[in-house]
């Protein structure tokens, strides 16, 4: 806890520490929502498919 | 011999060539890719003492000295120091803002050019080690170095 | 469970199922504790001060930048002389992810820089080396993409994957060969690593957190691919 109210205290590095991590998360997040989104357009594309060729 | 055999040795193969080409085109250019020189390796002046370049070492301890200068009008620090690799030194005359880790006895990369044997940076950069610990240890650590100094 | 039966893109499929939710919440249960290790409990350094908390997302992303390659290299070895598909697969759904790595790395690397070194960006061996891993990634992207025939940009991103290898071990060991800004490794080497104990835990946590993250992603894209391919067997048989 102290370690942290040190670090919120240290107004010249904050700005670096948390624009690092935001874009880290940011950048994580972003490539894992796309990931899930285009697996659903996958299976989406898949079921419409195989209902077309098999009737 | 079955086709993937044959792809298996022709791939290893050509890889095999390819990465050993990479290694002597490496050796001969490794050279080159130097980004800063020691102050050794300038007094045997393997570089040209004429163009930009960038020389890396320790700030001595008790070499740095400041002043405040005036130039258009501006209130500018120049800071003198000199750099060494233990065995050889080089004093490097610098105006401008220093980045925060420039402490003696702490690594730094000069940029510039040598002038009548002074180096004219142009820009400092501090160069962090690959140690990495809590104030409070380094202190001790001091403080033991120092007791077994005395 | 027999190991061997996963080669087959359904019997993988299966598996990644029953796995996924494990890694998924690994790796978000991981990042929390990594989180709290790196704020809380993690001091300042004696010389960076604060900007060494940048340092416990800046190594691992390194780390995994480098280790996503390796498995990619082994994939384009095996697709390119066994011809598996599933190789090709793993291959094409590593390569954003590495890239996004070796992006975080350079981005916050940069950030670090800036306070410690007084520079955003220079143009040493380290730097420049892992520049060239960035754009070999998107290389990978571009290639395995840019043809109307799926096979034909597997087998050149497999190459391209290949003949960039080169780059791995002039990254590993640039701080060793030639004087860079960049400092020498402080873990991954022969003696005891120069951290403080304090200061790996937290690195430590978000190293495994990384690896699940990057694990949970590559099961989605990998499955996505596995579709994507059964769509085109389908649409090439009517």
């Amino acid at each position: 806890m102290e370690n942290f109210l040190t670090f919120l205290n240290s107004d010249k590095y904050i700005t670096y520490v948390c624009s690092s991590y935001l874009i880290c998360f940011f950048g994580l997040l972003f490539l894992k929502i796309s990931s899930h989104i285009k697996e659903k357009k996958a299976i989406k594309e898949y079921t419409d498919i195989k209902k077309k060729y098999e009737s | 011999m079955k086709a993937k055999n044959k792809r298996l040795v022709l791939i290893t193969s050509l890889l095999a060539t390819f990465f050993l080409g990479c290694i002597l085109l490496f050796l001969n250019l490794r050279e080159n890719l130097i980004y800063f020189y020691s102050p050794t390796e300038i007094n045997e002046s393997k570089t040209s003492k004429t163009e930009k370049i960038r020389v890396g070492g320790m700030v001595s301890k008790g070499s740095v000295k400041r002043e405040l200068i005036m130039r258009d009008n501006e209130k500018l620090e120049k800071i003198n120091f000199e750099i060494t690799d233990f065995e050889n030194s080089v004093q490097v005359n610098y105006i401008g803002i220093l980045p925060d880790l420039f402490k003696e006895e702490q690594g730094v990369v000069v940029e510039g050019i040598f002038k009548n044997q002074i180096f004219l940076a142009s820009k400092v950069l501090a160069k962090h080690d690959e140690n990495y610990m809590p104030p409070e240890i380094k202190k001790m650590q001091l403080l033991k170095d120092n007791n077994d100094g005395s | 469970m027999n190991f061997f039966n996963l080669s087959s893109p359904n019997k993988f499929q299966k598996f990644s199922k029953r796995i996924y939710p494990w890694v998924s919440y690994g790796s978000v249960m991981f990042l929390f504790i990594g989180l709290f290790f790196s704020f809380f409990k993690s001091p300042p350094d004696y010389l960076q001060g604060e900007s060494v908390r940048i340092m416990y997302i800046h190594v691992p992303a390194a780390w995994l930048s480098l280790q996503i390659y390796v498995v990619m290299a082994i994939c384009s070895f095996v697709s390119l002389v066994y011809k598996h598909s599933l190789a090709d697969i793993i291959s094409r759904s590593c390569a954003p992810i590495g890239a996004t790595y070796t992006f975080i790395t350079l981005i916050t690397g940069s950030i670090w820089g800036k306070p410690t070194w007084g520079t955003w960006w220079v143009w040493d061996a380290r730097l420049t080396s892992e520049l060239i891993l960035f754009f070999i990634y998107i290389g990978h992207m571009i290639v395995s993409n840019s043809y109307e025939d799926y096979r034909k940009g597997d087998k050149n991103a497999a190459i391209l994957t290949l003949v960039g290898i080169v780059n791995l071990p002039i990254i590993k060991w640039s701080v060793d060969w030639w004087n860079t800004l960049h400092q020498p490794a402080s873990i991954m080497k022969l003696d005891s690593p120069s951290i403080d104990s304090e200061m790996l835990t937290p690195l430590f946590f978000m190293a495994i957190s990384f690896f699940l993250i990057f694990l949970s992603i590559m099961l989605t894209r990998i499955s996505t691919e596995i579709i994507v391919r059964k769509i085109e067997i389908i649409k090439s048989n009517f």
